[in-house]
């Protein structure tokens, strides 16, 4: 391979989106070639600069309120029409909803957003099963952290970790390492969550640590849900009778892209 | 399936990618009021065709929508007209490299010293084409498959935007970064100055 075939190569390399041919003949060309090298450090760079410094711009919780409350269920619940999502001509969207003739329908739509809020409120407030899961969580991280001795086996190998936790549990956690897509495993503990013994895995995000219990479950499957609880960000769902439960001090958005490449990675 | 299942199944697909939908929408309004706008509408939108939703990557279904609703209901700005161009020019003539042109210090990999300022500027300055592509890649850390999905293009075409994207605004900050002193806007001008003349040859060039 020549430099210039390699130059078109190098942007799909640093994306780990070349096929394996293509990669190890462009490796082989990478061990002789310092400037090709070079060119990918610089491709490799600016991507850490936009993830480090372009901003992600998260959806403002009065957006998050108008996104639900414009739901046909709201409508429904506010109007007694019927709901029509087909009948509203593409573009005006929410703007229509101001015009003098609907300022009535947008009352009742701020009545059945107040409703939502208070509704949320009135949730978030009952102790749930899963919200009491969630505390439990919360201190089986902290606590682990506080020990000093957050995991028994220390391995950045999912086949290291896998086998681990053979015999002390009573079934098999699936093991995935992120390490290429930012989040390496570095180890697994044994813990005893909803009064039972789980399996936990310790993944890194810079320096935060991102614990991930897991264990089986009888539910389907459903998509991820994130709460915060004392500061800390958890997200839990359920996929291949498994339900999971990841906990992190980091940003909200960091642990949504691990929750996401891990369930790209397992899928 | 009632109204009120149809309504929670979608919130369960949907919901969780509201952060995603919220910032494509920013970086490619460049404006808040844009962005929430857009954002209702292609919810509004996601919910009636959710239907034809079969599984699969809701993500970039979802965020499909959020581009197309921009694209054809709020990018009505003078400079609209350069979109779609013609991908023709992404493989037209060879790619500024790395490690071209007049920087002969060593000190080449200057980018993580950038400030966020900086950064943001630069990438906001890049033309849609480029800057919708580096921020699926980049901020959401997608597949080129879904992004190719999302932006409506070839695998082929999302690999060369993203390299001639990355080599301008490498470009860019380096202009920044050589000339500190000089206002935001201007180092990216040339670029998409010259940028906005290859895509209007390109127009001319299939009309």
């Amino acid at each position: 391979m020549d430099c210039d075939e390699a130059r078109d190569l190098l942007d799909a390399y640093a994306d780990n989106a070349l096929g394996l041919g293509e990669a190890a003949r462009l490796n082989h060309h990478l061990q002789d070639c310092a400037t090709c090298r070079a060119e990918l450090d610089a491709i490799r760079d600016l991507g850490h600069a936009l993830r480090a410094q372009a901003p992600y711009h998260r959806a403002p919780d009065a957006l998050r309120r108008r996104v639900l409350a414009g739901l046909p269920q709201g409508a429904a619940a506010a109007s007694p029409r019927p709901a029509q999502p087909g009948g509203r001509t593409v573009g005006r969207g929410v703007r229509a909803w101001a015009s003098p003739a609907n300022v009535a329908n947008l009352a009742m739509g701020m009545i059945a957003a107040c409703a939502l809020v208070l509704a949320a409120v009135l949730w978030l407030q009952r102790p749930t099963a899963q919200g009491l899961l969630a505390q439990q969580i919360v201190a089986s991280h902290v606590r682990a952290l506080l020990s000093g001795h957050p995991i028994d086996v220390i391995s950045t190998d999912e086949h290291t970790v896998k086998p681990w936790f053979n015999g002390r549990l009573d079934y098999a956690p699936p093991v995935v390492d992120l390490a290429s897509l930012g989040f390496p495993l570095v180890g697994g503990r044994v813990d005893y969550v909803g009064a039972r013994r789980v399996a936990v895995l310790t993944y890194h995000a810079g320096g935060h640590p991102i614990d991930l219990y897991l264990f089986p479950t009888t539910g389907g499957t459903a998509a991820p849900q994130t709460r915060s609880n004392d500061g800390y960000s958890l997200a839990t769902w359920t996929a291949g009778g498994m339900r999971y439960w990841a906990i992190t001090d980091a940003q909200a958005a960091v642990l949504q892209r691990f929750v996401q490449d891990l369930r790209s990675a397992s899928s | 399936m009632t109204d009120g299942e149809r309504s929670r199944r979608f919130e369960e697909v949907a919901l969780p990618h509201l952060d995603a939908a919220y910032n494509l929408a920013r970086w490619l309004s460049g404006s808040a009021s844009e962005a929430d706008d857009v954002v209702q509408e292609s919810f509004l939108r996601a919910f009636r065709f959710f239907d034809g939703f079969r599984g699969g990557n809701a993500r970039a279904w979802l965020l499909a929508i959020v581009r197309n609703t921009w694209y054809s209901e709020w990018n009505r700005r003078p400079d609209a007209a350069l979109v779609p161009f013609d991908d023709a020019m992404d493989d037209a003539g060879p790619l500024a490299g790395w490690n071209d042109g007049a920087r002969s210090d060593p000190e080449t990999l200057a980018m993580q010293r950038q400030d966020a300022e900086q950064v943001h500027r630069a990438l906001a300055d890049l033309p849609v084409p480029y800057r919708e592509v580096l921020v699926l890649r980049e901020l959401e850390d997608m597949s080129y498959g879904d992004i190719a999905a999302v932006a409506g293009i070839p695998v082929g075409t999302v690999m060369s935007r993203l390299s001639r994207g990355r080599r301008l605004l490498a470009a860019a900050l380096r202009d920044r970064q050589q000339r500190p002193g000089i206002a935001s806007g201007t180092a990216t001008g040339a670029a998409q100055g010259a940028d906005i003349g290859a895509a209007r040859a390109g127009r001319r060039g299939s009309e």
